[in-house]
C-alpha cells in the first residue's frame, strides 16, 4: 500500500490512542475480576512451590470429611500441624492467618518433634522427618489427614503427597490410608490427584 | 535526497509509552485489602487453577520459580494463541516478545536486541526443551512459519543469551515449543482455519486420554497456502539502479511469484504423537515441514521467476528453501532419593533441507539451465542432517534452599545427501550448490563434502543455585562444548545475582559469556583447510527488575549490554566480521486478569560501536564502519551509527478481553516500528559516495528520491484485530474467531548482507496485504 508517510504516522496514532484507551479502559472498568492466573504474576517470594502447596493445602479442607469426634475436640478451632522448620509453617501461617473454616479459626501449630503432635486435623511432614514418621507407629490415627512433599509417601502410608509434573503442583492420594482414619475424601478431589498407595 | 516527512524525534516514543506505562493513570483505582497482598492472593484459586500454576521455569539447569530465572522470558500461552491473528510462530513473537522482530529472506529471519542475520542460526528452536536447530547450515528451519499452531500449549521465548543451558549457538534468543499432552488437552478437538489474502485453508484434529497411569496425545494438521497473488515487492536491480515495485508496474505483462506461497506446493502437515507414562516417562514423535521463497531482489520479481509446465502458469520463484523433519524423544525424570534426581533425554532428529537457486550459472555442473528446481544444475542445497542425542543431568538438593545440577550431553551428526523431495538429486553431493572453492587446495566445497560426513559434539555443563539469603541468591552455572573439526573449547559461563528487594520485587544482575559455533559444514571446511574456526562470542550484562505493584499488574525492565564478536562465512572460509557493543532496554506493564489480558512494551536498541573486521567490505551489522570500493571511482565510506536490519524503538501493545456478554471476545495488538535509521543510512551512504566522486549520478538521485518518497526505513506500523464467540451444545463446545490481520498495511523488509554494487542492491520490502480470516474450533 502506498502512503504518505504522514498520513500513517497519524493512523499509527490514532491506533496507539485507541489500544491504550481500551487498556485504560478495562483497567477502570466495573468487569469483575474474580480471580486471576498467576502464571506472570505470582509472588517474587522464593518458594511459589511451597505457597502453591500451602494453597492446595487449605483447599483441601473443603474436599474431605472428618469425624464427628475430631470435631467436637476441637470446637473452635481448625487445626494445621507442621512437623519440621523447614518453610511450611511459616508459609501456612502467611497464607491462611485470620481464615475460618464452618466458624472455626484456622490455626497453624509447629512441631519439631513426633511427641509433640497433639491434636489436629492435617499433619503437613517436613521431609527430614518423612522417614521418621512412616517408620513410627502412628501412621493412622483418626480424624487426621496426612499430607507431604517427599517420594514415596503415599506408598509408605501417607495419606496425600505433593508432586510436580511439567513444572506444576500435582498430587497423590493413598484413599485406603484415609478411610483407615475414617476420613471421606470427595470423588471431586480424587479425580484432580492420583491415586497410589501400596494396596494400588 | 528529500526528505518527505521529519523524522520522529528519538525521545519522543520512548517518552511517550514509558508515561503510559509508568504512569499511576493506569493503574486501577481499586483498592486492594489486606486479603489480596500476595500470597494470599492464591487463597482465591480454585483447586484446579492453583494446579496451573507454573512453579518451575526453563531458562536454568536446575530448577527454580520464574522469579528466581535469570533471564528474560515472555511466555505466550494456548489462550493468547488461540485469539491472535498470527500466521504463524514467527508473526506471535513479533506481536508479544519486547523489541523482537523478524525480516524476510527465506523463512523468517527473527531479530532479538539487535542480533539478526541472513540465517537464523543465532537463535535455537527446542521443542519441548529438545534442540530442533538444523545445525549443519541454516540454524532453524523449521516449525516458525508453519500456519497451524493449534498443538502448541505454551511458548517460551528467552530473549538474549542462553548457551550456558541450552548449548552454542543460542547467543541471540531461545524460542521453546511446549506443546499439549493429553492432560493439558483431553478429549477430542477439531478445527479449520481460512485467511483470504495469502489463499491459505487448512484443518487440524487431535484427541488426548488422561489416564491414571498414562496419559496420550494424538494431533495432525494440513494448511496448504498459495501466496498472496499479485504481490506488491519494492526491488532494486543494483546494476544501473532501476526500482520500483514489481508486478505489471515494473514488467508489463509479467507476473510475481506469489509472496508467502508454499515451497513447489507443498502444503504444510505436522503430526504429533506424545504418551507419558509411569509419571517418569516421556515419549513424543513429530513430523512436520515448512518451506516460502527467498524474496530479495530478482526472487520476487518475474525476471528471476520462470514458468514451469509443472506449475502451469504460475511463476516459479527464483530461489526458494523447504525442510521436512522427523523428531523423536524419550525423557526420564527420576528421584533417586530424597536429595538426588536424574533426568535423562534420548533424542533423534532427521531432517532433510533443501534450497534451490534457479539457472544459478555458477553451478560446477555446466548442463545448461534447468526447469525444474531440483534438477541438479539448480540445487544448493540437498541434504539430509540426522542426529542422535544422549543427555543426563544430575540433581542434587542437599537443603531446601540450595540445588546443584551436573550433566553431559553427547550428540552424533550425519550429513548425507537425501532423496526425501526428489530422487533427481539423490547421489549428489550432499550440498550441490556449495559452487565456491576451498581456502587450501581450490578443490570445490561440495567435492569436499561429497556424500557427507559425521561430527560429534561433546558438552559438559553445571549449576549451583543457592538461596542464601532473600536479598542474596545466586546462580552460579557454566558449561564447555568441543566439537569434533573445532580445535577450539567452547565456554559459556554465567553468574547471577537475584535480590528479593520486597516480596513483590526482585532484582537480577547477571553477567555471561555466550558462544556460537559455526554451522557444521562451515568448521567440516575450515577444519579441512587447516584453518582454526572460531565460535561467535557474546560477552554481556544485563540488569532485570521485575514488580508487582498491585494486584493483576506486573511491571518488568531490562536492561542490557553486550559486546559480540561476530563471525561469517565468505564462501570458502570463517571470518571475523567484526566486533560489535550493542546497549538496549527493554520495558513491558502486564495487567492480567480472569477477562482481560494486556500488556504495553517499549524497547530501545543502540549500537555503542561497530568495528568490521580486517578484509571485510559488505556486510549487514552498520553502516558505520564501512569500507567498498564497488566501482571505479566510487568508494563506499563509514555513515551513521545505527544498527542496520534492525530498528532503534519499538512499542507493542496487545489487549484481550475474553468473557464479554453472550460469551463474546474480542483482541487486538499492534506493533509500531519507529523507523530503521540504520537502513536508511546505507542509502545516505550511496548518495554521499556519488556526491564526494565528482559524480552527478541521476539514477542515484532518482533512487533515493523515490525511497524516500516511499518512507524506506521510516514509521512502520501493523495492527490486528479479532473477535469471536463461544457457543455451547450440552458437552461440546464450538468456537468461531474472526481475523482482521494487517489492517493499515505494513512494509515487510528483507534482511540485507551489505551492498557491495554500483547501487544499493538489497533494498527489497513487501508490501503485506491486509487480510481476513476465519477460524472453527470444535470441542467434543
Amino acid at each position: 500500500m502506498r502512503g504518505r508517510p504522514g498520513v500513517k504516522r497519524r493512523r499509527g496514532g490514532a491506533v496507539l490512542g485507541l489500544t491504550l484507551l481500551l487498556f485504560v479502559f478495562f483497567s477502570f472498568s466495573g468487569i469483575p475480576e474474580t480471580r486471576s492466573e498467576d502464571a506472570a504474576y505470582a509472588s517474587a517470594s522464593p518458594a511459589l512451590e511451597v505457597q502453591v502447596q500451602a494453597a492446595c493445602i487449605f483447599n483441601f479442607i473443603q474436599y474431605v470429611e472428618w469425624p464427628e469426634q475430631i470435631n467436637d475436640a476441637a470446637q473452635k478451632e481448625f487445626i494445621i500441624a507442621v512437623l519440621g522448620r523447614n518453610g511450611m509453617s511459616a508459609t501456612l501461617q502467611e497464607l491462611v492467618a485470620g481464615q475460618t473454616v464452618d466458624g472455626r479459626k484456622v490455626v497453624i501449630r509447629p512441631v519439631n518433634e513426633m511427641g509433640q503432635i497433639g491434636l489436629c486435623h492435617i499433619l503437613f511432614i517436613e521431609n527430614a522427618h518423612v522417614r521418621t514418621f512412616l517408620e513410627s507407629g502412628d501412621l493412622v490415627r483418626e480424624g487426621r489427614l496426612t499430607v507431604a512433599a517427599a517420594a514415596n509417601f503415599t506408598r509408605g502410608g501417607g495419606m496425600i503427597n505433593f508432586v510436580k509434573e511439567e513444572g506444576r503442583v500435582r498430587f497423590e492420594i493413598n484413599p485406603d490410608a484415609a478411610r483407615k482414619a475414617k476420613l471421606t475424601i470427595s470423588s471431586r478431589l480424587l479425580q484432580l490427584g492420583v491415586a497410589t498407595g501400596p494396596e494400588r | 535526497m528529500q526528505k518527505a516527512a521529519r523524522d520522529c524525534p528519538f525521545w519522543l516514543p520512548s517518552l511517550a509509552v514509558c508515561f503510559f506505562i509508568l504512569s499511576p493513570l493506569t493503574y486501577a483505582a481499586t483498592e486492594t485489602s489486606p486479603q489480596s497482598e500476595s500470597p494470599r492472593r492464591l487463597l482465591n484459586l480454585s483447586l484446579e487453577e492453583l494446579l496451573d500454576i507454573p512453579v518451575e521455569t526453563s531458562g536454568m539447569l536446575t530448577k527454580s520459580t520464574p522469579q528466581h530465572a535469570p533471564v528474560s522470558m515472555t511466555v505466550i500461552s494456548k489462550e493468547d494463541i488461540a485469539v491472535t491473528p498470527a500466521r504463524n510462530i514467527a508473526d506471535l513473537i513479533e506481536i508479544y516478545v519486547p523489541g523482537a522482530i523478524w525480516l524476510s529472506h527465506l523463512n523468517p529471519r527473527i531479530g532479538m536486541r539487535g542480533i539478526i542475520a541472513d540465517r537464523n542460526y543465532k537463535f535455537l528452536l527446542l521443542i519441548n526443551g529438545k534442540n530442533m536447530n538444523n545445525k549443519n547450515s541454516q540454524g532453524i528451519t523449521l516449525e516458525i512459519q508453519n500456519w497451524d499452531l493449534n498443538d502448541i500449549e505454551r511458548l517460551e521465548i528467552i530473549r538474549g543469551p542462553g548457551s550456558v543451558t541450552y548449548g552454542p549457538g543460542a547467543i541471540g534468543g531461545i524460542i521453546n515449543i511446549i506443546t499439549r499432552q493429553g492432560s493439558t488437552a483431553p478429549g477430542v478437538k477439531a478445527g479449520t482455519a481460512y485467511d483470504a489474502a495469502y489463499q491459505s485453508y487448512g484443518g487440524y484434529s487431535s484427541y488426548g486420554y488422561d489416564g491414571e497411569n498414562m496419559d496420550a496425545y494424538g494431533y495432525f494438521s494440513f494448511r496448504k497456502t498459495g501466496g498472496v497473488h499479485d504481490s506488491r515487492y519494492y526491488n532494486i536491480l543494483g546494476s544501473d539502479g532501476s526500482h520500483g515495485f514489481t508486478g505489471k508496474e515494473f514488467h508489463p505483462g509479467a507476473s510475481v511469484t506469489d509472496y508467502m506461497e508454499d515451497t513447489l506446493n507443498d502444503p504444510q502437515f505436522k503430526g504429533h504423537l506424545d504418551l507419558t507414562f509411569f509419571k517418569e516417562w516421556r515419549l513424543w514423535a513429530r513430523f512436520s515441514n515448512q518451506g516460502t521463497p527467498y524474496t530479495g531482489g530478482g526472487g520476487g520479481t518475474a525476471a528471476g521467476g520462470r514458468e514451469n509446465a509443472d506449475f502451469g502458469s504460475e511463476v516459479l520463484p527464483a530461489r526458494a528453501e523447504e525442510a521436512k523433519a522427523i523428531a523423536v524423544d524419550l525423557t526420564n525424570k527420576h528421584e533417586l532419593s530424597e536429595l538426588l534426581a536424574l533426568d535423562s533425554r534420548l533424542g533423534y532428529k532427521n531432517e532433510a533441507y533443501f534450497q534451490y537457486i534457479l539457472g544459478n550459472s555458477s553451478r560446477k555442473f555446466d548442463e545448461g539451465i534447468y526447469n525444474y528446481p531440483t534438477d541438479r544444475g539448480n540445487v544448493h542445497y540437498a541434504l539430509s542432517e540426522q542426529e542422535l542425542y544422549l543427555e543426563e543431568l544430575l540433581h542434587f538438593r542437599p537443603f531446601d534452599n540450595h540445588e546443584a545440577a551436573l550433566g553431559a550431553s553427547w550428540s552424533e551428526n550425519w550429513i548425507r545427501p537425501t532423496s526425501w523431495f526428489h530422487s533427481a538429486v539423490s547421489g549428489d553431493s550432499a550440498v550441490a550448490g556449495m559452487q565456491n572453492r576451498t581456502a587450501v587446495d581450490g578443490r570445490y566445497n561440495q567435492d569436499v563434502i561429497g556424500h557427507g560426513f559425521t561430527y560429534g559434539i561433546y558438552s559438559l555443563f553445571g549449576e549451583l543455585n543457592n538461596r542464601f539469603h532473600p536479598l542474596f541468591n545466586t546462580v552460579l552455572s557454566g558449561r564447555m562444548d568441543k566439537a569434533e573439526y573445532m580445535s577450539t573449547y567452547l565456554f559459556s559461563p554465567r553468574a547471577a545475582i537475584i535480590s528479593e528487594l520486597t516480596p513483590k520485587q526482585t532484582l537480577k544482575l547477571i553477567a555471561q559469556q555466550s558462544v556460537r559455533m559455526n554451522t557444521l559444514i562451515e568448521t567440516y571446511l575450515d577444519d579441512y583447510s587447516n584453518r582454526k574456526s572460531n565460535p561467535e562470542t557474546l560477552q554481556g550484562l544485563e540488569v532485570i527488575h521485575e514488580w508487582l505493584p498491585f494486584e493483576h499488574y506486573g511491571l518488568n525492565t531490562s536492561g542490557y549490554l553486550n559486546k559480540i564478536d561476530v563471525i561469517g562465512w565468505d564462501g570458502s572460509k570463517s571470518v571475523n566480521l567484526g566486533a560489535l557493543k550493542v546497549m538496549g532496554v527493554e520495558m513491558e506493564a502486564k495487567y492480567q486478569s480472569d477477562h482481560v489480558r494486556a500488556g504495553i512494551s517499549h524497547a530501545v536498541t543502540k549500537e555503542l560501536d561497530w568495528k568490521r573486521g580486517s578484509g571485510i567490505t559488505s556486510q549487514g551489522i552498520s553502516y558505520s564502519n564501512y569500507n567498498t570500493s564497488p566501482a571505479a571511482g566510487l568508494s563506499l565510506q563509514d555513515n551513521g551509527n545505527d544498527l542496520a536490519n534492525f530498528p532503534v524503538q519499538i512499542s507493542k501493545v496487545y489487549v484481550t478481553v475474553e468473557k464479554l456478554p453472550l460469551d463474546f471476545f474480542c483482541h487486538t495488538d499492534a506493533q509500531f516500528v519507529w523507523g530503521y535509521p540504520g537502513n536508511r543510512n546505507g542509502v545516505e551512504m550511496y548518495r554521499d559516495a556519488y556526491s564526494a566522486s565528482g559524480r552527478n549520478n541521476e539514477a542515484m538521485n532518482n533512487l533515493s528520491g523515490d525511497l524516500s518518497k516511499q518512507n524506506y526505513g521510516g514509521f512502520n506500523l501493523r495492527w490486528n484485530i479479532s473477535a469471536g464467540k463461544h457457543f455451547l451444545w450440552g458437552k461440546q463446545k464450538f468456537k468461531v474467531t474472526l481475523l482482521g490481520e494487517n489492517l493499515l498495511g505494513f512494509k515487510r523488509y528483507f534482511y540485507s548482507s551489505g551492498d557491495s554494487q554500483r547501487y544499493p542492491d538489497k533494498i527489497t520490502w513487501a508490501e503485506e496485504p491486509a487480510s481476513l480470516g476465519l477460524r472453527t474450533d470444535f470441542e467434543f
